[in-house]
């Protein structure tokens, strides 16, 4: 993968990137278990 | 048409923001979490337990097994009300105080198993300075894992020998 088509990529596809990293970041937050809890 | 390389690149980028998604989710919570832990919570003290206060019947007033005992039976003394008693707090509890010395606690969660949650539930039983946890017997040890429903936690995370290790610390 090289910059300009990664680039590319990142300019087309951005609302799906977007969904992911939303996806990610409710998992992400999910999956920490407070110490002590 | 059907491109896999792109198709191939388009999954890469997407796995990528979803990792990248799930380390800042978690960091972000962890960072919160940290943030929340350092705060000095004022700790309220225990309020005292209002108990029903039960007695048994007198015999005049319990059932009679047979129906000429029942119409024998005479009730002669009044209903007496229910008395509101106060229960005394936790704090009579070995060592536990109602509140805190000088008003400020020390900070329990130094111990390695103790939280923000665990040490709220330890104020709340009268135990805000380390050296009453260090003070613990096995009896106190076993009352406080009672109370916590954690059978064994504090033997196994060894509070007691934390919290003496943790005051000679602050002492030399």
């Amino acid at each position: 993968m090289d910059l300009d088509s990664a680039l590319y990529l990142i300019g087309f596809y951005w609302p799906y990137l977007l969904g992911a990293a939303s996806i990610g970041l409710v998992v992400g937050w999910r999956s920490f278990t407070p110490p002590g809890a | 048409m059907f491109n896999t390389a792109l198709v191939l690149e388009t999954a890469g980028l997407v796995l990528v923001a979803y990792l990248a998604g799930c380390g800042l989710g978690y960091g972000l919570r962890a960072m919160i979490h940290a943030g929340r832990g350092t705060r000095s919570v004022p700790v309220a003290a225990p309020a005292p337990v209002v108990r029903l206060e039960t007695r048994p019947a007198p015999q005049q007033l319990q059932r009679p097994r047979s129906p000429a005992a029942r119409l024998a039976a005479r009730v002669d003394e009044p209903l007496q009300p229910a008395k509101l008693v106060v229960a005394k707090p936790a704090t009579t509890r070995s060592g536990a105080l109602s509140s805190p010395r000088g008003g400020v606690a020390d900070d329990l969660k130094q111990i390695k198993g103790i939280g923000p949650k665990i040490e709220a539930s330890l104020n709340g039983m009268g135990y805000y300075h380390l050296d009453q946890i260090a003070l613990w017997s096995r009896g106190d040890a076993e009352f406080v894992e009672d109370k916590l429903a954690f059978k064994g936690r504090v033997r196994r995370e060894r509070w007691v020998e934390q919290a003496s290790e943790l005051l000679k610390k602050a002492a030399a």
